[in-house]
């Protein structure tokens, strides 16, 4: 390793590239084209170091300044420090050595701001999974509440025969738990699979957002898997409680009765409903506590969830009772039946309901809140993209370039013909009171602030001040985050020490979460001895086409760095594509709380059909053929799904305004303009009646060949 | 009115069958008043069942009114089923989610749009079982013997040729059954109509116009003057 230009590497990686040793091969480091010699291979004795060594190239520290271009420079010195006063010492001396720009911290501080960066993003996947539970939950719930309704009759039985309603009790939760083991697993085993692909669509945004990370396979720790069993169980015992106590205590007449249980679902509607509102009421509350804390903006969301879910068997009823006339209308005796079906079965139809109504609304308020956020998006990069071609080299975080242009090449392509004007920006990070933060110097190619948009302190006065002032304008979320505004002033650690910068203007933008604090270029080379540019934007001078400008410059940074050189229109579009990247995972969770409720419907239909099938019977034996039967079965459910599908546009606006103005303030700290597409509107009604729908075909056709003497057998 | 062929029905029960008829033969003549005797489990409720298309037979034949329903699709049986004949069980005979009413017409909905005329002959017919005043009620709040009365009006309602009724009375106590079987009778009977009667009661099946004892599948005429 001591040879120059050799590099060392761990045997899997290598074998993965099919790179033998003593092989030299070419590598890109920010678009220079670099020779390398692999000269040896480590063999990692465990999975951790199997894993930290992955895709990662070791090699001598001179081979590594000379390969990246930064002779004379360390990006960091590990030490380990014994415990006790000897080594408190240590660390003084090494504090007073080091230079003003380098920064003494500890290694749990340094992962904690990398847990820091990744928070709110892992917060959301965690909200978004636990609403697929809670959908969950209202499933188990109906499903133990159609176990034990279906077998009251066998409950009232044996209560009459006086057995005790604690064995019952007893009894049921252990079927339940048996049940709810055997999803749990079911459930561990296709996380398991589904893992494997989420892991590449997570890690993807990672790369895009945050930082660099290799995953090749999920790695399940026995911890998660426990956590998810204890949840699974959990829920499921927790969501069949009600229902189990309800029916093994009832007194033991009343129990046979299916009559007397539905109608004291339909007396406990508008108490659900009441409840539902209070909880609706409360999660408002939550959100006036002035607080920044997103957990608890969390809690409120699922408050408003659940509270809506309660709200629609009153919904279910009213609303059945409205749309009977036009059914009935419209189906005649059938669409009456229908109508009335759906309430006569509240206990059943309400939960699959509400189930739908939560999945959809979900999907709506995440739609709306992905598109009001795209839209937002683009109008901000038609405002800020003011320059019409763009240079940089290739990067590895689409979103925070650390590798730099060739000094030589940005004064070539500066100069070359057609171009009226050009900007540079160099991005680093740099030591604040608040930990590392983004610092951009910017060489603006105007003499004022040309796609900026302020959104605190005045664009003529911030320009002044960041021009002529060596003041600086902080991004929204750094501002949010920080708490920072106009007027103060921010320290940062320079090359000639900690040193105020008075902001002069809060700026939207949409390019990260972290944020990031702007500095003109001049100023910057004051403070800091850098001298690097790592992006190069050039406006074309009229009468030139933007793409012949693009030809242009590529020609004349051909043989030199490889760098990206992009029109207006194609960084736009990479742009974009990042963000809908970014919004992958969330589709792929619509549509699982999509699935889910699917299921949840279909069991309640299938209950249905169980329960009812001697009413059907009557109804058959009467003159109701089979294509009647389907017709009959397509209606209730076309109206189980419509209602599910109505009630989910005004939840789901609710929640993408809880997301948009309350959850994305908190975890990242844009303002998001809403935007109300009534396409989706009208998709998510389409979706609840298709998926209600489909999911009474099985139920449809088993009831439309259902020999009717069958059911017509008292039992 | 009604024939049985060489009629066979079995019920596969896990591995082996139960034969319930065996060659079946029969025939009931229009307008009469068929009162149909047997032990329990002899399989009564599956003759009419069959004969009423809700069940289809193993072999054999079955004619009702000159058509031959053991030719037919599900779909074609329901449809004869709509105009030619009505059923009163012993249990469930309304559809709870309807009211009277609507229970009464629905032979009639399942058919066609219904008009006021339906409406006035539904309500003429709930007077004729004394009930001109429960037509908006939910059947849940009537009781047994009215919730009886509705049913015969309902298999009354389209006009069938005819009616089959399984135990009508099973569930009532003895006054009340003695009154819904004299409407039943009644009637039919007022109407011209064929109906086969399922009973256990050899004094009811004393009114009807034939008596027939269903044994080891086999229909057996019984003379009235036999009985104890
Ligand atoms: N779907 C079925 N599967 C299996 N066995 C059946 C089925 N339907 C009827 N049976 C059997 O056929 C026999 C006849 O039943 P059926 O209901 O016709 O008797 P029944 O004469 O009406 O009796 P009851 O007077 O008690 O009403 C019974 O033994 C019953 O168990
Ligand atoms: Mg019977």
């Amino acid at each position: 390793m001591t040879e120059p230009a050799t590099v060392v590497t761990s045997a899997p990686t290598a074998a993965r590239l099919d790179w033998k040793l003593g092989e030299t091969r070419l590598v890109d480091v920010g678009g220079l084209t670099r020779e390398v010699k692999l000269v040896a291979l480590l063999e990692p004795d465990d999975e951790l170091s199997r894993r930290a060594l992955d895709q990662l190239l070791v090699s001598d520290i001179a081979t590594a300044q000379e390969l990246l271009g930064r002779l004379g420079r360390l990006s960091r010195i590990d030490l380990l420090v014994a415990e006790g006063e000897s080594g408190d010492a240590l660390l003084e001396r090494a504090r007073a050595a080091i230079p003003d720009s380098a920064m003494l911290e500890s290694t749990a501080a340094r992962q904690r701001s990398t847990v820091q960066m990744t928070r709110a993003f892992e917060l959301n996947l965690t909200a978004l999974s636990l609403l697929a539970l809670v959908v969950g939950m209202f499933l188990v719930y109906n499903t133990v509440n159609f176990s034990v309704l279906q077998r009251r009759e066998w409950i009232g039985t044996l209560r009459l025969l006086g057995v005790g309603r604690r064995v019952l009790l007893r009894t049921v939760l252990g079927e339940v738990l048996l049940i709810g083991l055997a999803g749990t697993v079911i459930g561990l085993i296709g996380g398991t699979l589904l893992a494997g692909g989420l892991v590449r669509l997570v890690t993807q945004t990672i790369n895009d957002l945050y930082f660099v990370l290799t995953v090749r396979e999920a790695s399940l720790s026995p911890w998660s898997l426990l956590k998810g069993l204890i949840l699974g169980v959990g829920a499921t015992l927790l969501a069949s409680l009600a229902p189990a106590i309800e029916a093994t205590h009832a007194p033991a007449r009343e129990a046979v009765l299916r009559s007397i249980v539905e109608s004291r679902k339909h007396r406990a509607a508008p108490r659900a409903a009441a409840a539902g509102a209070a909880l609706c009421v409360l999660g408002g509350l939550l959100l006036l506590l002035p607080s920044q804390s997103l957990v608890l903006a969390f809690v409120s969301v699922f408050a408003v969830i659940i509270g809506c879910g309660l709200l629609t068997p009153l919904v279910t009823m009213l609303s059945m009772a409205a749309l009977r006339p036009a059914a009935s209308a419209s189906f005649g005796i059938l669409g009456s039946l229908a109508a009335r079906g759906v309430v006569a079965s509240l206990s059943r139809t309400g939960i699959a309901i509400a189930a739908l109504t939560i999945a959809i609304s979900v999907t709506v308020g995440i739609g709306v809140m992905v598109d009001s956020f795209r839209q937002t998006v683009v109008e901000w990069l038609d405002m800020t993209l003011q320059a019409d071609v763009y240079v940089s080299p290739p990067a590895v975080i689409a979103t925070r370039n650390d590798q730099t242009l060739d000094p030589v090449l940005v004064e070539r392509l500066k100069d070359t013909p057609g171009v009226s004007a050009s900007a540079t920006v160099r991005g680093v990070d740099v030591v604040s009171a608040f930990g590392s933060l983004r610092l951009v110097a910017l060489r603006p190619s105007g003499d004022r602030f040309d796609g900026y948009e302020f959104k605190s302190g005045q664009r003529e006065r911030a320009w002044l001040a960041f021009r002529n002032e060596g003041a600086v304008i902080v991004s929204e979320p750094l501002a949010y985050r920080l708490d920072l505004d106009v007027g103060e002033a921010l320290v940062l650690r320079t090359d000639r020490g900690d040193r105020p910068f008075e902001i002069a203007g809060v700026f939207y933008d949409y390019v990260s979460d972290r944020g990031m604090v702007m500095m003109h270029r001049e100023q910057y080379e004051r403070f800091w001895d850098d001298r690097s540019i790592h992006g190069l934007a050039l406006t074309a001078s009229s009468g030139v086409e933007p793409d012949d400008l693009v030809r242009r410059v590529r020609e004349r940074a051909a043989g030199m760095q490889h760098v990206l050189v992009r029109s207006n229109r194609a960084l736009r579009e990479a742009s974009l594509e990042v963000f809908d990247r970014t919004f992958t995972i969330t589709a792929v969770l619509r549509l699982l709380a999509v699935l889910v409720a699917f299921v949840g419907v279909l069991s309640a239909l299938m209950a249905l059909q169980l329960e009812r099938g001697r009413e059907l019977a009557v109804l058959r034996a009467n003159g109701m053929t089979p294509k009647q039967v389907w017709k009959l079965v397509t209606c209730q459910t076309g109206l189980m799904g419509l209602v599910a599908g109505l009630l989910s546009l005004p939840v789901g606006v609710l929640l993408a305004s809880l997301m948009i103005f309350v959850i994305n303030r908190r975890s990242f700290g844009w303002t998001l303009q809403m935007v109300l597409p009534p396409a989706l509107f009208g998709q998510a009604v389409l979706v609840a009646v298709g998926a209600a729908v489909i999911a009474g075909l099985y139920p449809a056709w088993k009831m439309a060949r259902t020999p009717p003497a069958r059911a017509l057998r008292r039992d | 009115m009604v024939r049985l062929l060489g009629v066979s029905k079995a019920f596969q029960e896990g591995q082996n069958s139960r034969v319930i008829f065996n060659q079946l033969d029969g025939t009931f003549g229009e307008g009469e008043i068929v009162a149909l005797l047997g032990r329990s489990g002899c399989g009564k409720s599956t003759l009419l069942n069959l004969i009423a298309g809700l069940d289809a037979p193993d072999k054999g034949k079955i004619f009702v009114d000159g058509n031959e329903i053991t030719g037919m699709t599900d779909e074609q049986r329901s449809l004869f089923r709509r105009h030619a004949i009505g059923f009163v069980f012993q249990f469930f005979n309304l559809i709870p989610t309807l009211k009277v009413e609507e229970n009464l017409l629905l032979p009639i909905e399942l058919k066609r749009r219904i008009g006021p005329e339906d409406h006035r002959a539904a309500l003429t017919l709930l007077g004729e079982v004394g009930l001109e005043d429960r037509a908006e009620s939910f059947p849940d709040v009537l009781s047994g013997g009215e919730q009886q009365r509705v049913a015969i009006a309902r298999a009354l309602v389209h006009d069938p040729a005819l009616i089959l009724a399984d135990e009508p009375t099973g569930n009532l106590d003895l006054e009340t059954g003695r009154q819904v079987l004299e409407l039943l009778f009644r009637m039919t009977r007022q109407r011209r109509r064929t109906m086969l009667l399922v009973t256990h009661s050899p004094e009811v099946a004393a009114v009807a116009d034939r008596v027939f004892s269903l044994r080891d599948g086999h229909l057996e005429p019984r003379e009235l003057a036999d009985e104890t």
